[in-house]
């Protein structure tokens, strides 16, 4: 386990292993699956901002990785739609919570956790299709770096 | 001439079976205090404070990290209740030169472990057997 990339993988997983999520509702940045009509909720996840700090001497290293973690709902009508997502996405969080380490089987991960939850946006704004929120998935992983000089 | 930076320091000690343990990945401080201590020998009728050379030498090396499997099976034990058994340390303080080591044979001092929300750490102090204190060297400790 070691990279962005495999991180992003494990909050993937993590998703999909919640009920109503699958790989045909879910993905990598890969935002066409908004128009396949397979489901009335998304969840693509990208990457945010990283942060790189030396954590011990000798080479160790702390990298901390946002992951930005978008659920879309489609927008139906004024009544249910916004309380569904919000009901989505304390599901989401509560099944997120219980991995503070995404489950993942390596060494390197310290913490992962949901570090934030931004406000619900309306797309477009003036005539909503959809509703999203972003959460923030933030990763700690320690790495040592084998210098060469 | 660009001055050192930790990543060509490092710090290796005994672990709990006496075998010497690189743990530089796991230490985010290490801090050595040598020198002489000082006494004060101001008399009667001085016109200012003087102070004399102490017998022997300040001879202490503590160290700050952060604990995993490797630095909890060496400092729980050493946290729970002490030992009389002496460690070898060796602080590594640069890659080449003819003092690039600390070494030493030292009793255990204080140790603690920090359980605060987060992050665990340690910290622990070696004082050096020999009262001539440690020795700065070029040859890593064995």
């Amino acid at each position: 386990m070691s990279g962005y990339s495999d991180i992003e993988a494990l909050w993937l997983a993590r998703v999909r292993a919640i009920s109503g999520y699958s790989d045909s509702n879910t993905s990598r940045g890969k935002w066409g699956i908004l128009n396949s009509g397979a489901s009335e909720r998304y969840v693509i996840v990208k990457p945010g901002s990283r942060d790189r700090q030396m954590n011990s001497i000798g080479g160790g290293r702390l990298e901390t990785s946002q992951t930005v973690i978008e659920v879309w709902q489609k927008y139906r009508d004024d009544g249910d739609t916004l309380t569904t997502l919000q009901t989505a996405v304390d599901t989401l969080l509560d099944a997120l919570d219980r991995y503070p380490r995404l489950g993942g089987l390596g060494s390197t991960i310290r913490q992962g956790e949901i570090a934030a939850v931004r406000e619900v946006m309306q797309i477009p704004a003036d005539a909503p299709q959809w509703l999203k929120v972003e959460l923030i998935g933030e990763t700690d992983e320690e790495t040592v770096i084998n210098y060469q000089e | 001439m660009a001055h050192d930076l930790s990543d060509v320091a490092g710090f290796r000690v005994d672990g709990a079976t006496n075998v010497l343990t690189d743990i530089s990945g796991d230490v985010t401080q290490v801090t050595v205090n040598g020198g002489n201590g000082l006494i004060e020998d101001t008399g009667l009728g001085d016109a200012n404070r003087t102070e004399q050379r102490d017998i022997g030498a300040v001879k202490a090396v503590s160290i700050t990290g952060m604990i995993n499997t490797t630095t909890r099976a060496i400092f729980a034990p050493l946290a729970a209740k002490g030992t009389s058994v002496t460690k070898t340390i060796e602080v590594k303080i640069a890659s080449s030169g003819s003092a690039r080591y600390i070494t030493g044979e030292a009793n255990v001092g204080p140790v603690s472990l920090s359980i605060p929300i987060g992050l665990q750490t340690f910290t622990a102090e070696y004082r050096s057997t020999s009262g001539a204190g440690f020795t700065s060297t070029s040859v890593a400790a064995s």
